[in-house]
């Protein structure tokens, strides 16, 4: 048998064993043995992969930003921030839509993940949502689609995981991610705007500025946070990992001694969930490099060439990007976390093909988003029908126009490489 | 929950250090590095213990309702195998490589590389222990057959 069928009878394992809910931790691991029995590679080869992999310094990043979401999640920023972007944005047409948007745009620059988002702001946006007269699936649809917000704007887990399997520089990715998800939020404000339009939807509340002064003295020690990790990486002070080291200091002490609504209980439980979160992730991470290896051995990443040669006919780097983020869809419609497990797949294709990584990264976090509302995994959309007490396929219908406008961002984002590299360019000029 | 303690401490402390004190432990970066298998490992136990690992549902809730019990005693057998078959790779992998010396903090890597080994083993028994659980709760004629979340 040929290295190359080896490793597509290991992805055949890999899918195989995914589909009957073996862990993907499990799964990757059998699929990395198989490959490595094939092409005829030393078994130890896979702890030592994992080893170097883990030993990346940018990945020790990721417990700590997982822990300050949490730690900040946990002493109730979320109804802070909700009130000031009630303040902000509640008086437009549809204003409590606004803002549950606007409150994921400020909560994703102190939180990495969509489904943290969805968890903090989900359980305050969704009912206040219900209680003003709002669609229940509406109001689980727009969350689940601004929760995505979060995995865009820095601190990002899916970033942190994309620069640890190809080394792109994290603070660049950090920054690069910034307009995008300032633009996401936006076009989806724009969704609302039509919607309210048409389905005759009120402003949630008249505009004040006492308000705004008012909800803004509330929040506005929230907001050291992003200002501690895009300044910090931004003016060079801090590693990201020194950033996600101040990052927890800050929410401890904002949780604890000012805010005093972080309990050592409740301390616990988040170290805890810290753990138990950051641990599997780094594993995936750890086993990604050493697929990434079998995979190579058995020269697939040469084949993935040759087949986008074949498929995309005309010598056009963004069809190439196209057909790369087709193949990065469809795989986030099933797999999550994406990142680990596609990356060291593509990664050859992509320097072969001379892709900006940091281009090629934002684009990796709309597909990771994109794959979060996709059935059948929809982890976003699951959660927030959960907290809406809706079923999943009204959420389904009414995410439609969020669907489709996150897919056409995405074109957009694909044919202008500008809006995700233009910042960390002109940082490092 | 210390491991992670530690390491926003030594991160946090070395930062602080290094711009008040214009002094960095040359330590820092290898110890938290060293320590990054114990936390990875000691989140893979608790997931398992939770049963929260990361796993697809959507087929498997596909499978007919009869059926499901047997692919999920399936799914305990690969969960335990490859589990074990890791632990014993990484055991030689020890025994090889761990004698090594790390540069700065001067303790043997195989402090580091022997969490894969216990990370690894102690998921399998988890694995075995909710099989054993699950295969008594079916024999007093309780059970579905269908792997615990």
């Amino acid at each position: 048998m040929t290295p190359l069928m080896g490793a597509a009878l290991s992805i055949l394992l890999l899918c195989g064993l995914l589909m009957l809910r073996v862990p993907m931790l499990v799964a990757i691991s059998g699929a990395v043995f198989l490959s490595y029995h094939f092409s005829g590679a030393w078994a130890l080869t896979l702890p030592q992969t994992m080893m170097s992999g883990l030993s990346r310094f940018v990945l020790i990043a990721l417990p700590l930003f997982v822990l300050a979401g949490g730690l900040m999640n946990a002493g109730g920023i979320s109804g802070r921030l909700f009130e000031f972007a009630r303040a902000i944005v509640g008086a437009l047409r549809g204003g409590l839509a606004h803002v549950n948007v606007v409150t994921s745009m400020f909560f994703g620059g102190m939180i990495g993940s969509s489904t943290a988002d969805l968890a903090g702001t989900g359980s305050i946006v969704i009912p206040s949502m219900k209680a003003n007269k709002y669609p229940a699936d509406f109001a689980a649809a727009l969350t689940a689609s601004s929760a995505g917000i979060g995995p865009m704007i820095p601190p990002s887990s899916p970033m942190i995981l994309y620069s640890a399997v190809t080394g792109v520089s994290l603070g660049a990715l950090f920054l690069a991610g910034v307009i995008p998800g300032l633009l996401l939020g936006l076009s989806q404000m724009l969704i609302v705007a039509w919607l309210a339009r048409k389905r005759g939807w009120l402003p949630y509340s008249a505009f004040s500025l006492d308000e705004v002064w008012r909800s803004g003295k509330r929040a506005i020690l929230s907001f050291g946070m992003p200002v501690i990790i895009v300044g910090g990486l931004v003016v060079g002070v801090f590693t990201p990992s020194e950033a996600g080291a101040f990052a927890v200091v800050y929410a401890l002490v904002l949780g604890m001694f000012v805010h005093r609504t972080l309990k050592p209980k409740e301390l616990y439980r988040v170290l805890v969930n810290a753990v138990q979160l950051s641990g599997e992730l780094l594993i995936i991470v750890g086993l990604s490099f050493a697929l990434g290896a079998g995979l190579t051995n058995a020269h697939v990443p040469d084949f993935l060439v040759w087949l986008i040669d074949q498929v995309v006919v005309v010598e056009s780097a963004y069809l190439r990007i196209l057909a790369l983020m087709l193949l990065a869809i469809l795989a986030g419609m099933i797999l999550d976390p994406l990142i680990p497990v596609l990356l060291p797949i593509i990664m050859p294709t992509l320097l072969a093909f001379d892709i900006d990584l940091v281009h090629f990264g934002v684009l990796m976090v709309i597909a990771v988003v994109i794959g979060q509302v996709t059935p059948p995994l929809a982890i976003a959309l699951i959660i927030a029908g959960r907290i809406a007490g809706v079923d999943q396929m009204r959420v389904l219908r009414a995410n439609m126009p969020f669907f489709w406008g996150i897919v056409v961002f995405l074109l957009v984002a694909i044919a202008v490489p500008g809006l995700a590299t233009w910042l960390p360019d002109m940082m490092r000029n | 929950m210390t491991v992670l303690v530690a390491i926003v401490a030594v991160v946090f402390s070395n930062a602080v250090s290094r711009y008040a004190l214009n002094y960095s432990f040359a330590w820092a970066e290898e110890i938290v590095q060293m320590s990054m298998p114990w936390l990875a490992m000691t989140g893979v136990f608790l997931s398992v213990r939770r049963g929260t690992m990361i796993r697809i549902e959507y087929f498997f809730e596909k499978i007919p309702w009869r059926w499901q019990g047997t692919v999920a005693r399936f799914g305990y057998a690969v969960n335990v195998g490859v589990l074990l078959l890791m632990a014993w790779v990484s055991v030689d992998f020890v025994r090889l490589f761990g004698g090594d010396v790390a540069l700065y903090v001067q303790i043997p890597t195989a402090w580091s590389t022997s969490a894969l080994v216990f990370g690894a083993a102690g998921a399998a028994m988890a694995y075995l222990a909710e099989f054993h659980k699950e295969w008594r709760h079916r024999r007093h004629g309780a059970g579905h057959g269908g792997m615990p979340s």
